[in-house]
């Protein structure tokens, strides 16, 4: 499949893509200047994005994304991020201290502002879009049909869900990616780990996976 | 509105939308709150307005419902950027000036007056001085002694490790971050503080006190389900926290935690 959408030449970001991006700050500790990202994703998005901005593309998002990345999202990235051992080295913290709840709620609030600052670029723009039931019921229809395959199981258990099936945002944007024809960038195992299900069976567009 | 005599008569809310048409943004609700109190009791504005003594000051809650409601008019654009930010809109600028019709001149000149000199106080400064410059001329705060403040920071402390206690068991999300965060911020501010200026010290404990109590009150409101701390809107303690910071930053105790360019090693407690 084309990664990109030729008709609109658009791209749909998913949160954390979004988040990623955005999640790259200069800190000054103990008189030097370290960079504050998340080592695997960060570099990654920044380069994937400059390309399709380069490319001319527009990256779009649905305001649910942002929903769930202003309430969630980025907490659980500077969670995730605060918890990886190797953050303790680059912030300069022995290893029997944690890293504070004030030094997480300052990075929570700097990546919060740069994906504000992100919203005013003329190349990323948040549609409102609401999917309609029969279209949800589809494509949770498809995730409840893989309930019991080997694939299903080995993927609940990784991500310990009860349920088969993605939030109503991953699949909102499932079916926004259809609708509009576009692709969507992301490293979320509900979309990757079916993308070649979802592709093959019409579900969405594209999933391109991130990194 | 028409009064018997013909005149138009003013609403409530006629000092919010006064104050905002004049200075066309106010960036935070205390300083709306500290203009009309001391229009009121300065200018002898008359301001319906009752205020009450509060841990930020005299204080009014409806003052701020009063200036969101105006947003909903259409009067203000009302928005949160971690403080309310009340903005003139054209239609509000044009009810303002039918008001001003109906205001006396000597009130709109004694209210000029103090929006003249106080709006450009920083917010720690306007609270310290209506809080207790003005509010209590002379009289300064009964000097504690120091075993006194050390056992309400104690107090206080063993209240902050309540609440964080509760909170850090729930799924993140940012409400929980949110309140860690600016819990802890204050627990490192209790145990940095050492000032020697009483007005200075009494503020900043004050202050603390009064966001740990609300925090507590919030908690104590969520009951068994403290997880729903998530669907709250918590615009009102971020407003009490940036002043905090403010007043933190002022007293040269410890930097805004979201302060630029600071070295993050200023927020390490080696204690912990």
């Amino acid at each position: 499949m084309d990664v990109v959408s030729r008709k609109k030449k658009i791209i749909i970001y998913d949160a954390n893509s979004i988040i990623y991006y955005c999640f790259l700050h200069e800190e000054k500790i103990k008189g030097r200047t370290v960079t504050i990202r998340v080592m695997e994703f960060t570099n990654k998005i920044q380069n994937l994005t400059e390309q399709f901005i380069k490319s001319g593309f527009e990256i779009v998002t649905i305001s649910g994304v942002m929903n769930e990345i202003y309430n969630k999202g980025i907490a659980k990235i500077v969670e995730e991020f605060c918890d990886d051992y190797r953050t303790k080295d680059l912030i300069g913290l022995p290893d029997r201290m944690r890293i504070s709840d004030r030094i997480k709620l300052r990075l929570a609030r700097k990546t919060e502002e740069k994906i504000k600052r992100l919203q005013n670029k003329t190349w990323f723009t948040v549609v409102e879009y609401e999917p309609a039931d029969k279209d949800i019921e589809r494509v949770k229809s498809f995730y409840e049909s893989l309930s019991g395959t080997p694939k299903m199981i080995e993927h609940m258990k990784k991500k310990r869900t009860r349920e088969p099936y993605p939030s109503d945002v991953d699949m909102s944007l499932l079916i926004y990616s259809k609708e509009s024809k576009a692709p969507i960038v992301t490293n979320d195992s509900d979309l990757i780990d079916f993308k070649y299900e979802l592709e093959s069976q019409g579900l969405c567009f594209g999933i391109i996976v991130d990194p | 509105m028409v009064d018997k005599s013909g005149r138009l008569r003013l609403p409530k809310y006629w000092p919010i939308l006064y104050v905002v048409y004049r200075l066309r943004r106010v960036y935070n609700s205390f300083d709306l709150q500290k203009y009309l109190y001391l229009a009121k009791v300065d200018g002898n504005a008359p301001i319906e307005y009752v205020f009450v003594d509060d841990y930020c000051g005299p204080r009014c809650a409806s003052i701020k419902q009063d200036a969101i409601s105006l947003g909903v008019r259409g009067y203000l654009k009302v928005s949160f950027e971690n403080r309310w930010v009340f903005e003139i809109t054209e239609e509000g600028a044009r009810v303002a000036k039918e008001l001003l019709n109906s205001l006396p001149v000597e009130v709109q000149n004694a209210f000029d007056h103090i929006l003249e000199e106080y709006s450009s106080l920083p917010v720690v400064k306007l609270r310290d001085y209506v809080y207790d410059a003005h509010q209590y001329p002379g009289v300064k705060p009964r000097p504690r002694a120091e075993t006194e403040y050390e056992e309400l920071k104690k107090q206080i402390k063993s209240e902050i490790n309540l609440l964080l206690h509760d909170f850090s068991g729930i799924e993140s999300n940012a409400n929980t971050l949110f309140l860690l965060g600016s819990l802890d911020y204050c627990m490192l501010v209790l145990k940095r503080e050492n000032l020697a200026e009483t007005f200075q010290k009494d503020n900043l404990i004050t202050l603390i006190d009064g966001y740990v109590k609300k925090v507590m009150l919030l908690r104590e409101l969520l009951g068994n389900n403290p997880e729903l701390v998530g669907e709250i809107c918590l615009n009102d303690l971020k407003e009490d926290f940036e002043l905090i910071q403010e007043a933190s930053e002022e007293y040269k105790v410890l930097p805004a935690l979201y302060e630029e360019g600071i070295d993050l090693s200023v927020f390490v407690d080696v204690e912990e």
